[in-house]
């Protein structure tokens, strides 16, 4: 058995598992999906300087297609996929911004899998993902499902439609809960 | 705030949405007026989401985190900049993560492109060694559709790469809305053209991964040059073999939209092969022919999915004038599994050129060949003016000389190795097909190529000669009865029975230009005989094989070659046998005595300039300054072809000759099913060594005779030697640390080199022991101290060179004689230490107990190489002549036959060889080589 199908049927399996309620599978799970996600992020993040940019939403299918390998996976498990890749990729990107902001203040090493990132330019815009990403634990603990609404749309970049499936909720109930979460993240960051 | 104030907030937000904005306040206050504190988060909410629909939030959160990135790369240098021996004039293009310029060369003054990479892109050491590396492996192609590469270096921290500037139109640029779509046979032309140098790369281990219309230019004379090729790979970020980075996160400009040219396989992350471009090239095809993409959509995961399972439609339904066979043509190289898709990019070449030429046929009265515009240019033709003489001659003298122009070169007719024999008539080509013996067949064809027709009267026949009229064929037939031998008939190519020259044997024949005499080649005699057979007399010749006799325009000369102790010699002689005398130096390698042009004025002949590949040249007959001046050569044709059996068309205006690819496929002996099977996927490899844990393989393969080395599943390749090394045998040492194998460069004796497997520079450890012959076949001791091996076997039979088996001490460097081991060759060490296997002369297997210093031979048949089993207890050798596979249990002495070879060809390269897997199942090479008869228009000086 190849490495990739291997890798593929060790994902199944801890899907399953955490499916069945077990903390250690989802733990491990978050390891390799984070692993994969930091690298695809990091090699995104260099593609973008040369104007060319990669939908994240295609960046998590990327590493779901790499990670299953073609194995059949139910829609169940594949929800869960990117509930995981959604909170990794938030992670992910949340940690590259703190990085960042590290090298702006003259401080630190960069995490490795960015390190050859070229960060010694300014940056254009500072909108603070760090910012994003505490306002949105505050969210959570004011609507968790909104907050998982936001974790899907704004960090992975599903589609309305994909939210629904991962959270088993109504189109309709995702367009709402999106308008009033960003509603409420952008008056809480601009406050 | 607490979850409740919120969930209320949230409602209240969203049943304001329907109420207009001026209504707001008043609603609000109806709905809960005990609370202003609420109300006034939810006005500001509404107030936000106004704001909030434009902001960054409603882009996906990467973005935000990419524009910490500075957005103008610093990194590159201004135009009017010099870099290397370039002066950059002006950006002409980004491609991926490079710039190109134009710029001038400033030694040649030549325009060039020159790629850069951004300074910091290159900081890393491994990656601009495997930019160097790789920049020297695509500079090594050389195909008229390949854009040529001159240099790869680094300069003040930029890595570059120049290249020929072409002057043109990307396809991109043609199928731009306005612009006319291609006719179908400029489109079969075009690519035609990109299949061929698709082929060439590909021969040459080399995949474009990135085929799309942005990198083929059209030049304004109707030429494609393919750019950027195995580039795509150079731009990839380093690479970490535990985990290849994805294709489709790793491509240079990586837009979306740019997806729809890849394959399957490349999108599910596998690596890219010669079949993912041929599907890249499909989708071109497409395109071209329908302005419209087979896989396309609105998001890169429809087009995804489309790639991934979307049959796609034929093309003639978006043009219902595309012919039948172009739609299986385009569905053919884009099936979804690479195994369905045509095999070479060279089959999808020789598919356009059929298409072409069918559709050419059909659609024009006459039959109109492609021809590249380049040989149509008017050949210049230099008179003497007899005036002024001395003026003249001067002028004359310092004018370049007048070169041969070679062109068209295309296979007319396709096959393996099979095609044996061929000879041409000013229309027709007559080939012989079919094993060496009473059951092949003779085909005619036109020498343009086309449909091959049966001559069933000439079974078993094959040619040695047509007749100036084109009526009468000289004929050789195979009898393999007590003594092995040709006859010599004469046949009629319409239709008669042959008739049998009595008394003449000969392996070799051609009549004399008047067609009354013969000459005629058998083993080491060359004769004359009359056209009848009679009068048959021998000639003088040196010691050696004599080879393709041939009669010089005024039939007073011969010209043959003739084969002695590993060299070839071209000779001269005249009909009457005086004037013996070499034509050309003797070379370690297969030189090719050839033919002379219809004219007498040149000479056709093969040389194998790097010990593999054979290229066609020719030379003058005599030199400039009426034969005072050494004869003038020019290369023909220039690899990866091995070119064989040359001939000319009588007008002597275009020349044939028989071009083999040799390739082969690694297999498994299934002795379950008595079945090859391939293995490894059906890597291209022969003496294949697994390290002792099994987990790594090391063997050599193309391109040239390379040496690599992989994980035992095929993945994590790692070329461990260049080509310009013809290199074979890989050992690997007990410890797996390092591999030993021996090479040697053209016209050099080998020589014994260690390498880390994890690659490195080569070490070489033997200087010349094994004497002129040189060392070969070095194998590990089991502590990996020591190495044996032996000298070079090439010579043993006619100079009496003395061999044997030295005993290596790589600490030290020292090698000394295994005393007792004279006459054997090509040793194993066995896995316990004890013994070295070995052949002896003629091929026996022979064993050398070093315990005891003593030799015994184990086998009265022969053998090829011997492999041990991992235990060391058995061996493994087949017969020497590729029939039968033999394991020989040592303590018993037990000889076991364990596989018929028949169905099994090995390519030239591998016999001899037998390999073990790790499961002890029997390795070999199966031999997929291409041999076809290739025609190239030729105009003489």
């Amino acid at each position: 058995m190849d490495s990739a199908n291997r890798s593929s049927v060790q994902l199944t399996r801890l899907l399953q598992a955490w499916n069945r309620g077990d903390q250690d599978a989802l733990q491990r799970l978050s390891e390799i999906v984070y692993a994969e996600l930091r690298r695809l992020a990091s090699y995104n993040l260099r593609g973008e300087r040369q104007g060319h940019l990669l939908q994240p939403s295609a960046l998590v299918n990327e590493a779901f297609l790499r990670l299953m390998s073609g194995a059949a996976v139910d829609w169940q498990n594949r929800a869960h996929f990117y509930g995981v890749a959604a909170r990794l990729m938030r992670q992910i990107l949340v940690d590259f911004a703190r990085a960042r902001a590290t090298v702006k203040r003259g401080q630190g090493d960069l995490p490795l899998a960015l390190s050859a990132v070229d960060l010694a330019a300014e940056a254009a815009d500072s909108v603070d993902l760090l910012d994003v990403d505490a306002a949105l634990q505050e969210l959570a603990q004011l609507h968790p499902r909104q907050a998982n609404v936001v974790e899907l749309r704004f960090f992975a970049g599903l589609e309305n439609r994909e939210v629904a499936a991962c959270l088993g909720i109504s189109d309709d109930t995702v367009l709402r809960d999106w308008r009033m979460a960003r509603a409420w993240l952008f008056a809480r960051l601009h406050a | 705030m607490t979850p409740q104030d919120y969930e209320r907030v949230s409602q209240l937000f969203d049943q304001l949405q329907a109420v207009p904005e001026s209504e707001r306040p008043a609603a609000l206050e109806a709905a809960c007026p005990t609370q202003p504190q609420l109300r006034a988060s939810v006005l500001q909410l509404l107030e936000a989401d106004r704001k909030a629909s434009q902001s960054f939030l409603e882009r996906p959160a990467i973005e935000t985190a990419a524009r910490l990135l500075p957005s103008e790369p610093a990194d590159l240098p201004e135009p009017g900049t010099t870099i290397g021996n370039y002066r950059l004039t002006a950006s002409i293009g980004r491609g991926g993560m490079a710039e190109v310029f134009s710029a001038e060369d400033l030694r040649l003054g030549r325009r060039v492109a020159v790629k850069i990479l951004p300074r910091q892109r290159t900081t890393a050491a491994d990656r601009l060694e495997r930019f160097h590396r790789e920049a020297r492996a695509i500079s090594s192609l050389n195909h008229p559709n390949i854009v040529s590469i001159f240099d790869a270096a680094t300069d003040q921290g930029y890595s570059y790469i120049a290249m020929e500037y072409v002057e043109g139109r990307t396809l991109r640029q043609i199928l731009q809305p306005g612009n006319p779509l291609p006719e179908l046979d400029t489109l079969l032309d075009w690519l035609a053209q990109i299949a061929s140098a698709l082929h060439t790369a590909h021969q040459a281990g080399l995949i474009h991964r990135d085929i799309k219309p942005e990198n083929i230019m059209v030049r304004p004379d109707g030429f494609l040059k393919v750019l950027d090729f195995g580039l795509a790979k150079l731009f990839e970020p380093p690479s970490d073999p535990d985990n290849p980075p994805p294709a489709l996160l790793t491509r240079p400009g990586n837009i979306a939209g740019t997806i729809q040219y890849l394959a399957p396989e490349q999108l599910s992350g596998s690596p890219a092969t010669p079949q993912s471009d041929i599907f890249s090239l499909g989708v071109l095809a497409y395109e071209l022919a329908t302005r419209r993409r087979p896989f396309d959509g609105p998001t890169d995961a429809v087009i995804y999915n489309a790639i991934l399972n979307t049959p796609p439609a034929s093309p003639s339904c978006h043009r219902p004038d595309l012919p039948p066979a172009f739609d299986e043509l385009v569905l053919r190289a884009l099936e979804k599994v690479p195994s369905l898709r045509f095999q070479t990019a060279g089959d999808l070449r020789s598919a356009c050129r059929r298409l072409l030429r069918d559709h050419t046929i059909r659609t024009s009265s006459g039959e109109r060949l492609p021809v590249s515009p380049s040989t149509r240019r008017p050949f210049a033709r230099y008179t003497l003016v007899t005036a002024f003489a001395a003026l003249a001659l001067a002028a004359w003298i310092g004018r370049p000389a007048p070169e041969p122009r070679a062109g068209n070169l295309a296979p007319v007719v396709q096959g393996n190795r099979q095609i044996r024999r061929f000879v041409v008539d000013s229309n027709r080509i007559y080939y012989n097909s079919g094993e060496l013996d009473d059951t092949s067949q003779m085909y005619q064809v036109s020498g343009n190529g086309g449909e091959p027709v049966l001559m069933p009267h000439l079974k078993g026949m094959f040619p040695f000669d047509v007749s100036r009229d084109g009526a009468k064929l000289l004929l050789g037939r195979y009898t393999a009865d007590a003594v092995p031998q040709w006859q010599v008939w004469v046949g009629s190519t319409v239709g008669s029975p042959p008739r049998l020259l009595p008394g003449l044997k000969a392996e070799a024949a051609r009549w004399s230009p008047d067609g009354e005499s013969i000459v005629y080649s058998n083993g080491p005699q060359l004769g004359v005989a009359r056209a009848d057979g009679s009068n048959a007399r021998l000639l003088p010749v040196p010691h050696g094989y004599i080879r393709v006799p041939d009669w010089s325009p005024d039939h007073r000369r011969i010209r043959f070659s003739a084969t002695h102790g590993g060299a070839t010699t071209s000779w001269e002689v005249g009909v009457d046998g005086g004037g013996l005398r070499q034509v050309f130096a003797g070379r370690a390698h297969d030189d090719f005595a050839g033919l002379w042009s219809p004219d007498g004025h040149h000479f056709l002949f093969t040389l194998a300039a790097d010990g593999i590949r054979r290229d066609l040249w020719l030379q003058q007959d005599r030199g400039p300054w009426f034969g005072l001046a050494a004869p003038r050569r020019w290369r023909l044709t220039n690899g990866p072809l091995i070119a064989s059996e040359p001939a000319f068309r009588p007008d002597g205006r275009r020349v044939f000759f028989l071009g083999a690819h040799e390739q082969g496929e690694l297999v498994r002996y299934d002795a379950a099913v008595s079945l090859w099977r391939p293995h490894i996927g059906g890597l291209a490899a022969t003496q294949l060594e697994y390290s002792r844990d099994g987990k790594w393989i090391t063997y050599m393969g193309p391109p040239g005779h390379s040496i690599w080395r992989s994980a035992a599943d095929g993945t994590n390749r790692l070329q461990l030697s260049d080509a310009s090394l013809i290199a074979s045998n890989p050992r690997w040492s007990p410890d797996g640390s390092l591999i030993t194998f021996f090479g040697n460069k053209p016209g050099q004796p080998s020589r014994i080199y260690v390498v880390p497997a994890t690659g490195g520079s080569l070490r070489q450890v033997s200087h010349g022991e094994g004497g002129p012959g040189g060392e070969t076949d070095a194998s590990f001791s089991p502590d990996g101290q020591s190495l044996v091996y032996g000298v070079q076997m090439s010579d043993q039979t006619v100079s009496g060179q003395k061999f044997g088996l030295g005993i290596h001490n790589l600490a030290s460097g020292r090698t000394t004689p295994l005393p007792g081991s004279e006459g054997l060759w090509s040793p194993r060490w066995s896995p316990d230490g004890r013994f070295i296997a070995a052949l002896g002369f003629p091929n026996r297997i022979w064993v050398y107990d070093l315990t005891s210093s003593t030799r015994r031979q184990l086998t009265d048949i022969g053998g090829g190489f011997p492999s041990w089993s991992r235990d060391g207890q058995r061996l493994y050798f087949e017969s020497g002549n590729t029939t039968t596979w033999y394991r020989l249990t040592l303590a018993s002495r037990r000889l076991e036959a364990l596989s018929s070879l028949r169905g099994l060809d090995t390519p030239p390269f591998s016999v001899g060889w037998v390999g073990l897997d790790a499961n002890e199942s029997l390795i070999s090479t199966r031999d997929t080589s291409a041999v076809s008869i290739y025609a190239m228009d030729l105009e003489q000086p």
